[in-house]
């Protein structure tokens, strides 16, 4: 069943086109993933999908539902919570503080203190980062803001995720840490839609890729056939003949 | 019971029995005190909490003021007129959130600086209302001690409140606000309703307090309520002090309040000085403001006052 799905979504920045009429269909339970070189428009579509930013054309469904032009905290209470990829956790709030925020103000209902400070608790065991709940998020590291961020979206008890460049920038070792939390949390149930420029995550880990390039999709289906589409070659790599 | 509760507890009871053994004029500058934190206190939930410097917070401790007393001697009663007062105050607030609230950083803070000259404007003009640069006089009594217990209740609750907001789900999302509104938003945070509610509660302690100064004080005038002297309050003292930070701004006022009263008595205008000197030294020399200096703000986080 799609979960989440695009049609026709455009976007301009005065005269410049990000985003080029781009249909997408994202399947209920699945991990697509998204990708493209830099500058194809992968960030704005995550922008559109959470309502940052209006579409110039198209609409995105949400379970058949149209919520092209919600606000932000709307979309984020039925069901839809992201991450950035310019990583930005609440700095001056500790750890825990931030998890909070998703777990209070992200969810359609209310959750009692003592309730959500469980549910917290057991989000950050899940990634890792129990040991640094009362640190301040400034004084993470690179790894463990990504982390953050991730839970801090969990905490939204999301039922589509989306992930802008977790994996990017990371060690070996944390990639992979990182790379099981994902899959655990498809396992749970949740939709995971990922922007992601670590070919070996996104091919690891997608049932379905996208690829965009200067706004417009080029390529979309298993991972296998999107990295042998001549189409996808030839923007990532360039031309044969020169 | 921990220690800190203990020494406020006594620290209270001190301010209680204070004025039946000091000279008035201890008690008048204990009252002025009181008021410097109410306003500061009251400036820093949108100034500190929400992160929008608001450099016009005294308007609505002009707006409790003009109400207050235009009201009393429309012979509504003191009750009554304290209660519009505070009706009036949040009122407006909720009225300029809207335009205001869609300006960000600096714009925020020039566009609610305007708003003070436009209402010392507006008071000097409005004669049939406000009376103009003559001012306005309610009935004169005698009530500096009766005066100094309204304010010190009034200063026990605003702290006692802003406590428990800031660490309510509420000061959770003002924080958040403060950190990165997008970020905010796209958490669910209905960023708007929350910045609007946090002016209007910072808004009722300031416009009340103008009510029970003017009470105190008999006299109000344009200048007095309006003026930038007023204006500088807030801003001044919740930097020096510490701005986000709950004692913060009281030991601003502590602060600023005494070296004022030492400056005016022996240089006449001198210590309207203070509230420059005071926002040149912060922005010189502690940026986090005196709660957040190394030296005092591990001794601070051990007593429980001061929080990371």
């Amino acid at each position: 069943m799609v979960i989440l799905e695009g049609k026709g979504l455009t976007k301009y920045f005065r005269g410049l086109s990000a985003l080029q009429s781009v249909d997408f269909k994202v399947e209920e339970g699945s991990i697509t993933g998204l990708i493209g070189p830099n500058g194809a428009g992968k960030t704005t579509l995550f922008n559109l999908i959470s309502g940052l930013f209006s579409p110039n054309h198209g609409t995105t469904t949400f379970h058949g539902m149209d919520i092209t032009h919600l606000r932000p905290d709307r979309i984020c209470h039925l069901g839809i919570s992201r991450t950035y990829q310019l990583i930005r956790p609440f700095l001056g709030l500790s750890v825990l503080r931030n998890v909070l925020v998703g777990i209070y103000y992200g969810r359609d209902g209310t959750l009692p203190k003592k309730k959500a400070e469980e549910e917290a608790g057991s989000i950050l065991e899940f990634m890792e980062l129990s040991s640094k709940a009362t640190y301040r998020a400034d004084q993470l590291n690179t790894g463990e803001r990504k982390r953050l961020e991730m839970a801090r979206a969990l905490g939204t008890n999301p039922k589509v995720l989306l992930l802008d460049e977790v994996i990017a920038g990371l060690n070996p070792a944390e990639t992979t840490t990182i790379m099981k939390r994902i899959e655990a949390t498809r396992d749970k149930g949740v939709t995971v839609f990922m922007i992601e420029h670590v070919m070996k995550a996104v091919m690891g880990l997608s049932d379905r890729v996208i690829v965009l390039h200067h706004g417009e999709k080029i390529a979309e289906g298993t991972p296998q056939e999107v990295t042998t589409d001549p189409g996808v070659i030839k923007a990532y790599l360039g031309d044969k003949r020169i | 019971m921990k220690k800190i509760h203990i020494v406020i507890f006594i620290g209270l009871i001190l301010f209680i029995l204070l004025p039946h053994f000091t000279p008035r004029y201890m008690t008048a500058f204990l009252l002025l005190l009181f008021m410097h934190i109410v306003i500061a206190e009251s400036y820093d939930i949108v100034g500190g909490y929400l992160g929008y410097i608001n450099m016009g917070h005294s308007a609505f401790f002009g707006i409790g003021a003009y109400t207050f007393a235009i009201l009393l001697n429309g012979n509504f009663g003191f009750f009554l007129s304290s209660l519009a007062a505070i009706l009036v105050g949040v009122l407006f607030a909720a009225l300029i959130s809207f335009p205001f609230f869609r300006l960000r950083g600096a714009y925020f803070s020039l566009a609610t600086f305007g708003l003070i000259r436009l209402f010392e404007l507006l008071a000097f003009n409005l004669r049939s209302l406000t009376g103009g640069s003559s001012g306005i006089m309610i009935k004169a009594e005698y009530r500096l001690t009766l005066a100094y217990y309204f304010t010190l209740g009034l200063c026990v609750l605003t702290v006692g409140l802003i406590f428990l907001l800031t660490r309510s789900r509420l000061g959770l999302a003002w924080t958040a606000i403060r950190e990165d509104e997008e970020v905010a938003q796209t958490f669910g945070i209905n960023t708007l309703k929350h910045k609007c509610v946090a002016l209007m509660i910072s808004a009722s302690f300031a416009s009340l307090m103008g009510a029970f100064y003017t009470w105190y004080i008999i006299f109000i005038n344009p200048k007095v309520v309006f003026g930038l002297e007023i204006a500088l309050v807030p801003i001044s003292m919740a930097m020096l002090g510490g701005s986000g930070a709950l004692i913060g701004p009281i030991v601003g006022a502590f602060f600023i309040t005494i070296v004022e009263e030492i400056l005016w008595t022996k240089v006449p205008y001198f210590h309207l000085a203070a509230y420059g000197i005071a926002i040149v030294l912060v922005g010189l020399f502690m940026p986090g403001g005196i709660v957040r200096l190394k030296w005092l703000r591990k001794p601070l986080m051990r007593l429980g006052l001061l929080e990371d």
